[in-house]
């Protein structure tokens, strides 16, 4: 495969309170770049000329971190189905294709900078509840607490959830709920997650509207973006432990049970 | 419970739902006005309807449950609205989100107007010799009644469109693809059917 001539078209916003706009850059990439490297690339050129690089997140770029983020050509995390942005190759754009880059876009989600957003709402939602902080002691015996293949598997799934915050990115409503979800049930199935079960649930229920993210209206293009394909399935377990824990009391509330 | 946004979600399914069962049984009683008997198992059907003691507490219930599903979608309209303040530039549709979907609030609008000249037409119209059966008919054979009561029977299917499995995912219960195709089929099956009637009448007279 040659190289291909790119017209990128990148949200550009000097500051959080400040108006922003689109500038438009050509770059040539190679097939095998990551399209994080290409935004590397297009910012080296910008600084050889003495103009201010595009600001954008990234840490691990192999897809774990959940710190890159970019609405492109509209998809959060862009095409590619079960990958982060830094997981995108530039092989999946044509030759004179133009690409327009978005920072993520909800109220909770501010821009700091260019395709920057402060995704710190995130964080008070699992400060509210997604821990645990019962003492369970040294460490027990193996098989001692007996969760089930299918249990640890459900937990498994939505413990994938790596936080990068593009279900909220491509919901219309800006709702936090994939992750919410997630964040709540890989603890909520476990025996370990049982005492604060019912807190819990109530409590990043109120974070997560207290951090003014909205509603979902069964649209599922969070699960479709999701990079880690965590099921909508999950959405519909936080709406059930939300429900049950507004009808079990304290004191009913199961603790530890082997289910 | 419900000043909460999963609260106010569920109050959308719950009353949304009374409203669903509500069209079916409509439809269903409806369906008398196609017997080729001049109207006499549709009227004597309204009649027992009409001096049925059990009428108006299911009224009041049926308001009820309207009321509070354009209160809570309107609440929560207004909720997503301050949530996205910025869209995209450009946007690409993934995942199940249709025109449907994303047109609820219009689409509801829609049928809230359409009620109030529907209920004033046929609750609170006028009806003479041929009963409630005549009324139907009379109002049908104009053209510009039989046309907007079928397009305003599209939006309702439009509306249902992404209803049922969307109340059943907020109940909890993880809607997958065969119940979203339920969904839809459930709302052509409805539509059509209430759509049917002002077509059947245009046509027959």
């Amino acid at each position: 495969m040659s190289d291909v001539d790119i017209t990128l078209k990148v949200w550009r916003q000097d500051g959080p309170d400040q108006k922003g706009r689109f500038e438009t850059y050509q770059t040539q990439a190679t097939p095998d770049m990551s399209f994080l490297e290409m935004l590397d690339v297009v910012n080296d050129s910008l600084e050889e000329g003495q103009k201010l690089p595009i600001s954008f997140d990234s840490d691990c770029r192999e897809g774990i971190c959940g710190m890159c983020s970019l609405v492109i050509n509209g998809v959060a995390h862009g095409p590619g189905e079960g990958t982060t942005t830094c997981q995108l190759y530039m092989r999946s754009f044509a030759d004179g294709d133009t690409i327009t880059i978005e920072p993520f876009r909800a109220r909770s989600f501010p821009v700091i900078r260019d395709l920057v957003v402060d995704r710190s709402a995130f964080d008070d939602i699992v400060q509210a509840g997604g821990y645990n902080s019962v003492n369970t002691g040294s460490a027990p015996d193996a098989n001692s607490v007996l969760v089930s293949k299918d249990r640890a598997e459900e937990a498994m799934d939505a413990a994938a959830c790596i936080g990068c915050g593009a279900c909220v990115a491509t919901c219309k409503n800006a709702s936090a709920m994939l992750f919410v979800s997630a964040k709540l049930k890989h603890l909520n199935v476990l025996p370990q997650g049982q005492p604060e079960r019912r807190e819990r649930s109530r409590a990043m229920l109120k974070a997560m509207d207290d951090a003014g993210f909205g509603h979902c209206t069964n649209e599922y293009e969070c699960e479709a973006v999701c990079p880690k394909e965590i099921s909508v399935g999950t959405i519909a377990f936080l709406n059930r432990e939300v429900y049950r824990s507004s009808l079990v009391t304290s004191s009913l509330a199961p603790t530890v049970t082997g289910e | 419970m419900f000043s909460t946004s999963i609260g106010k979600k569920l109050g959308m399914a719950l009353t949304g739902l009374v409203l669903y069962s509500f069209l079916i049984g409509h439809l269903a009683g409806n369906l008398q006005l196609f017997f080729d008997d001049g109207g006499t198992a549709f009227n004597t059907y309204a009649e027992f309807m009409i001096s049925n003691p059990l009428l108006v507490p299911t009224e009041f219930v049926l308001l009820g449950a309207l009321v509070l599903h354009v209160w809570f979608a309107a609440s929560l309209t207004r909720l997503s609205r301050q949530a996205k303040p910025q869209g995209y530039a450009v946007r690409q549709a993934v995942g199940g989100r249709s025109l449907a979907s994303r047109t609820m609030i219009w689409s509801g609008s829609t049928i809230l107007i359409f009620l109030v000249i529907h209920i004033r037409t046929f609750k609170f119209g006028q009806t003479g010799e041929g009963g409630l059966f005549a009324l139907v008919a009379d109002t049908f054979h104009q053209p510009g009644w039989a046309a907007g009561y079928v397009v305003v029977m599209t939006v309702l299917g439009f509306h249902l469109w992404h209803a049922m499995h969307s109340a059943f995912q907020t109940l909890g219960w993880h809607a997958r693809a065969g119940w979203r195709r339920a969904s839809i089929l459930m709302s052509i099956l409805i539509a059509g059917g209430f759509a049917a009637i002002p077509i059947y009448f245009f046509l027959a007279q």
